[in-house]
């Protein structure tokens, strides 16, 4: 088959199921929620599986997202990967991976959801590993297949647990039963909050997030975008009954969520690789839509999911286009100025960074601004104030990005220059799409004060009510919301004339990776005010940048999963000592264990 | 001091353990055969002691079970032992050790 | 037992066709000779009625020697499917010495016998029968290739150790009798339930017990595996890793779960050994180079697995018993399948010649990537679901036992992807494999079975019910 076909075939299949979920969705919305058991997969005893599908109001959303991002990001594959050899696998796998995320949202029992779960590993595998020619990549792949391992140990656990408490795995005998709290419920929850944590990369298995950037770009676009992280949400957001019944799960949820998003935040203010940047922003923007399950605003979790799910698939998109026109340069030190050279991709990661920063009236502002709210009422000052700090990370870190790769001047290689162009229409057209959603997505959700005046309705709300819905908080006074508000857009542009007056006016750059010292000679000839910038905000925090990557992420995190494997190796080979191929050696072993079990028999 | 069931259950174990130590001590594989021989052959004694004791003729004709797979059992280790012969020109059971780990 | 009777036949009937040097009736014989004594047991299992074990003397239990019920007929039926599909894998080559082909499948028939008396035996005597029937041609097989050094030392470790067990054995059943003054399954259960269970009975048990867990590899007493699998020729080996560790983990359950399955204090030595047996299995397989012995560790670990259901006897856990052995055997068939092909034209098993085996040979490599993603328990393949059903019966007995078994499934994926990584993410270096029309049967065979018993495990489990 030409890669034409291929490409029409792979993404017309992703775009037929996109139709149909549209369909579903209307079927939703018409005469709700429908189950469809295909057949009954189990029956033995107690034990009864229905190999079911349930399409419900966070089903059907879940399945809008998939495969409509996952149309536009293989549309655009079309274009990204024309040149590669594996043109035909990278569409099976892709194919596959958005195949096993529909059956992980649209399964009618955990059972089904785990085997989605474990489908969208194993496609993660290969897709991370697909240019496995490099070895680096291979290790991203196999160190993303591991944490998602320990995390799927978790879920099953978990299941196990479940199972023994409610003798069912189906959502709808498991959620519907009324629930008092209870340990066993707790243990439960918290499992299902470990397989999520390796799913949706949080604190401590999140560090294969960063790293599985080592794919091609369209297939990053699609785990942190579309497929993926976004199932660990899914889940806590699918069991979210189970975690109101025990208000330790849901603290355990919201800190660990709030330490993921402001450690990422922190670390991605230094990274200098394009995708790394995203990637680490992904890390913590997941942390934003846990702290919301954490304090029991499933909607609006689902919310930021889904308006995040735009800007970061636009964003991902954008710098794969950049990466193209870069001929694979991905070190934003060697960009700049490129914003005559790809106007489109320009114009559209402007709005996608624009969008995550919380400009209103883009999408993030409207999803970022009800998780604060929700915040405010359900997790206390100390959380807010930390998430606050965090979402004016996030602005720092994504306008640092947007200014270095796309203003200033170029500073690439000669070649580089010659080489910039626009990518093809197959490539801007999802761009284009994706800027149009991040602009109006967030009316989706628009918070309750202004909803007589725009004549709108937090639509999402309404809409996943029969599933979950958000704890109850008092009513959000104008005022509070017009604070924020103001205060927000004045943050962000003092803070977009500081990011851009550091490095585009005064040329800062970040110091490449040997010469950390060169900065200190740069600085001795600034304004008192930037140095006192400089000495109290920017210094400190990107020093805890590299202080969190270096001494924490790496050794610690990485150090630990590395170690469970050294671990398992060293005890092997020093079990295999064992295996000395000496028959009386065998012999004598064997009378060894008889006596050692009659003694711990008779004796003991 | 009349002779009890006991005392051949003793008898019988401490035969069984001699084939037993037997078994470990030695590396003559042919040796090795004779005192799992010998093991099996405790066995037998103790068999047809219980039988007689609980005057149940089932352990007596297991002991002919027993003689029987032994003697088939012999056979084909003896067959075994000459194969190996052949090769190593030995049957010195500490010079197989070439599979391991 | 007609079933016994006609595979007995049939063993000798392909000796006699070795004397008439007709090789080209051998092979058509035993697959169908194979396939009437499976349509037998099949139609046997199917007209047995309600519960899985007989439990009382009459005419069908044979004066309480012997007795064919369900739970006989299902492994009865597994081990002629395993022999079954290994048979055919049995291609030109497969052994040094052309002419001895007649014998080797005569012997593999009777050891099969041997296995069928064993999972059937409610006597002492039976199980004594039944081990030595199947054992002793083995330790022929295991040595079938007389002039490979390695085949020589195979057999005979093979044949020390297992004389060794079979004195511990014979101890053991003669203390039990001298304990309990029966031999048969119903007296032996009678007395360790009703009156004070004397020392010379328990020791016994043990005694028993440790010669079974040195016939299914359970460590301490697992040491005999990994050699003689190794050095044994790899169509033999399959036929241990699938049939005689089937026979022996049905016997054990059906003597364990009815004699001590109700007494807690026997067990906890058992439940360490499983876990040990575990740790072992798959941490030992971690460093291994060679394929087959992997292959050797990981089914070491895979009866470590298989011991969690002896510690909740239920009908569940009967059911996940059956139902994992059965993805087992299906799984490391098609593993053997695979590695047969390799080792004959490439002459080594290391995981090296296994690389690019996705472009030259798709069909094998697809067969053995699935066969390895449901050993290490992934789904939606058979393995999978086998392992769910077993852990989630087990929770009941020992919560960490599961979690030690969870645990172990995780470093499992480490091997098992090894040779998944060879084959899909390395370049070839040699030339295309060639499979024989049969091998590549015997693939697409164990491929649907993979499937069905993941996606449909219920067709399996209610023909146990």
């Amino acid at each position: 088959m030409g890669k034409s076909l291929v490409g029409m075939v792979g993404s017309g299949v992703v775009l037929g199921s996109f139709i149909l979920s549209v369909m579903a969705w209307m079927q939703v919305k018409e005469s709700g929620a429908f189950e469809a058991n295909a057949f009954t997969w189990l029956e033995v005893g107690s034990l009864h599986i229905e190999f079911g599908f349930l399409v419900d109001e966070l089903s059907s959303l879940m399945m809008l997202i998939v495969t409509g991002i996952g149309f536009l990001i293989h549309v655009y594959s079309v274009g990204y990967m024309h040149d590669d050899v594996g043109f035909h696998k990278f569409f099976a796998y892709l194919n596959l991976f958005i195949f096993s995320m529909l059956l992980l949202v649209m399964g009618s029992n955990y059972l089904i959801l785990f085997f989605g779960w474990e489908g969208v590993g194993l496609c993660s595998y290969l897709l991370i590993g697909f240019w496995y020619k490099n070895k680096e990549f291979g290790k991203a792949a196999r160190k993303a297949f591991i944490m998602n391992r320990i995390g799927d140990l978790g879920l099953l656990i978990g299941m196990f647990m479940l199972f023994n408490e409610f003798g069912s795995l189906n959502y709808k005998d498991v959620l519907g039963a009324g629930l008092s709290s209870s340990y066993a419920i707790t243990c439960i929850c918290i499992l299902f909050f470990i397989g999520a944590m390796g799913k949706s990369a949080q604190i401590p298995l999140y560090t294969w997030l960063p790293d599985a950037m080592a794919g091609p770009t369209p297939v990053s676009a699609l785990i942190h975008a579309a497929t993926m992280v976004t199932a660990g949400i899914y889940l806590v957001a699918r069991s979210g009954v189970l975690y109101t019944a025990s208000p330790d799960a849901m603290q355990l949820v919201m800190y660990v969520g709030l330490a993921t998003a402001t450690f990422a935040a922190t670390i991605g203010l230094k990274q200098n690789d394009i995708k790394k940047v995203l990637a680490y922003s992904t890390v913590s923007q997941l942390g934003f839509m846990f702290v919301a399950l954490g304090v029991g605003a499933y909607t609006t979790a689902m919310f930021h999911v889904t308006t995040h799910a735009f800007f970061k698939a636009l964003l991902f998109l954008g710098s794969g286009s950049v990466i193209h026109a870069m001929g694979g340069e991905q070190d934003i030190r060697k960009m700049g100025g490129l914003k005559k050279y790809l106007p489109i991709t320009h114009l559209t990661f402007l709005i996608g960074t624009l969008a995550i920063a919380g400009i209103p009236p883009l999408a993030g502002f409207f999803s970022k601004d009800e998780i604060l709210t929700n915040t405010y009422y359900g997790g206390g000052s100390f959380v807010f104030i930390m998430l606050c700090i965090t979402s004016v990370l996030t602005a720092i870190y994504m306008l640092r990005l947007y200014f270095l790769t796309f203003r200033g001047s170029f500073r690439g290689t000669r070649e580089q220059e010659h080489h910039l162009h626009e990518s093809p229409l197959s490539m801007t057209l999802p761009l284009i799409v994706l800027a149009i959603l991040s602009v109006v997505g967030g009316f989706l959700g628009v918070p309750e004060w202004m909803e007589h005046k725009l004549g709108l309705h937090h639509t999402l709300n309404g809409w996943l009510g029969n599933v979950v819905h958000n704890a109850a908080h008092p009513a959000v006074t104008e005022m509070f919301e017009y604070t924020l508000l103001a205060v927000s857009i004045a943050i962000l542009f003092i803070l977009a004339l500081a990011v851009r007056t550091f490095y585009i006016s005064r040329k800062t750059l970040p110091e490449p990776d040997e010469e950390e010292i060169g900065i200190v000679k740069l600085l001795s000839h600034k304004y008192y005010i930037d140095e006192l910038y400089d000495a109290i905000f920017v210094r400190p925090i990107q020093s805890l940048g590299t202080f969190l990557h270096d001494y924490i992420e790496k050794p610690v995190i990485d150090g630990l999963v590395n170690g469970f494997g050294r671990l398992s190796k060293s005890s092997g080979k020093l079990i295999r000592l064992l295996q000395t191929g000496n028959t009386e050696f065998y012999l004598l072993g064997m009378v060894l264990g008889i006596i050692v079990i009659f003694v711990l028999n008779f004796i003991m | 001091m009349p002779i009890s069931i006991d005392h051949y259950v003793y008898l019988s174990t401490v035969l069984f353990c001699i084939g037993v130590m037997g078994v470990l001590l030695r590396r003559n594989a042919i040796v090795l055969l004779m005192c799992v021989e010998l093991m099996l052959n405790a066995v037998n004694l103790l068999m047809a002691a219980f039988s007689t004791h609980f005057n149940d003729p089932s352990g007596q004709v297991f002991v002919f079970f027993i003689m029987v797979v032994a003697a088939a059992e012999v056979a084909v280790g003896l067959a075994i032992l000459v194969m190996v012969y052949r090769h190593a020109k030995s049957v010195d059971i500490g010079l197989f050790n070439k599979l391991k780990g | 037992m007609k079933a016994l009777i006609a595979l007995t036949i049939l063993a000798v009937l392909a000796l006699f066709v070795g004397l008439l040097k007709s090789r080209k009736l051998l092979l058509p014989l035993v697959l169908l000779g194979l396939a009437g004594v499976l349509a037998l047991v099949m139609q046997y299992g199917c007209q047995c009625e309600g519960t899985f074990f007989h439990q009382y003397l009459d005419e069908s239990t044979y004066r309480n020697m012997f007795s064919f019920d369900k739970f006989a007929a299902v492994f009865a039926g597994m081990m002629l499917v395993a022999t079954l599909l290994i048979s055919m894998l049995a291609t030109d080559g497969f052994i040094y010495n052309e002419s001895h082909r007649p014998e080797l499948f005569a012997l593999m028939l009777f050891s099969l016998c041997g296995g069928i008396v064993m999972v059937g035996s409610t006597h002492l005597v039976m199980l004594f029968l039944g081990i030595e029937i199947l054992s002793i041609p083995a330790y022929v097989l295991a040595g079938s290739n007389q002039r490979d050094s390695q085949s020589n030392e195979a057999a005979l470790k093979y044949f020390l150790m297992g004389a060794f067990t079979t004195g511990i054995l014979l101890f053991g059943i003669a203390l039990m009798y001298g304990g309990s003054g029966s031999m048969s399954l119903d007296g032996l259960m009678t007395y360790s339930r009703h009156s004070e269970v004397s020392g010379m009975f328990k020791a016994g048990m043990l005694m028993v017990l440790i010669a079974m867990c040195f016939k299914i590899g359970i460590a301490p007493f697992h040491f005999w595996g990994p050699d003689v699998y190794e050095g044994t020729p790899s169509i033999i080996t399959s036929y241990m890793a699938t049939v005689v560790k089937t026979a022996a983990i049905a016997a054990t359950f059906r003597f364990f779960a009815q004699i001590i399955g109700h007494d807690a204090a026997w067990m906890i030595s058992l439940v360490w050994m499983a876990a040990l047996t575990m740790f072992i299995g798959n941490l030992t397989a971690t460093v291994q180079s060679g394929f087959k012995r992997m292959l050797a560790y990981s089914s070491i670990a895979h009866a470590g697995y298989v011991l969690i259901a002896f510690f909740t006897p239920s009908l569940q856990a009967t059911q996940s018993v059956v139902f994992y052995l059965a993805a087992y055997t299906v799984a490391t068939i098609a593993c053997f399948a695979v590695l047969i092909g390799v080792q004959q034209q490439r002459k080594n098993d290391l995981f090296e010649s296994f690389n690019g085996l996705a472009k030259t040979n798709p069909l094998a490599a697809f067969t053995l990537t699935l066969a390895l993603l449901s050993l290490a328990g992934i789904p939606p393949l058979a393995g999978f679901f086998a392992k769910y059903y077993l852990f989630s019966n087990g929770w009941a007995g020992y919560p960490w036992l599961i979690l030690v078994a969870i645990i172990n499934s995780a470093i499992s994926i480490y091997y098992y992807f090894r040779t998944i990584i060879a084959m899909w993410f390395h370049e070839p270096t040699d030339e295309p494999l060639s499979f024989s029309m049969l091998q590549k049967v015997v693939l697409l065979l164990t491929l649907a079975g993979l499937f069905t018993l993941g996606l449909m495990p219920g067709l399996l489990l209610d023909f146990l019910g």
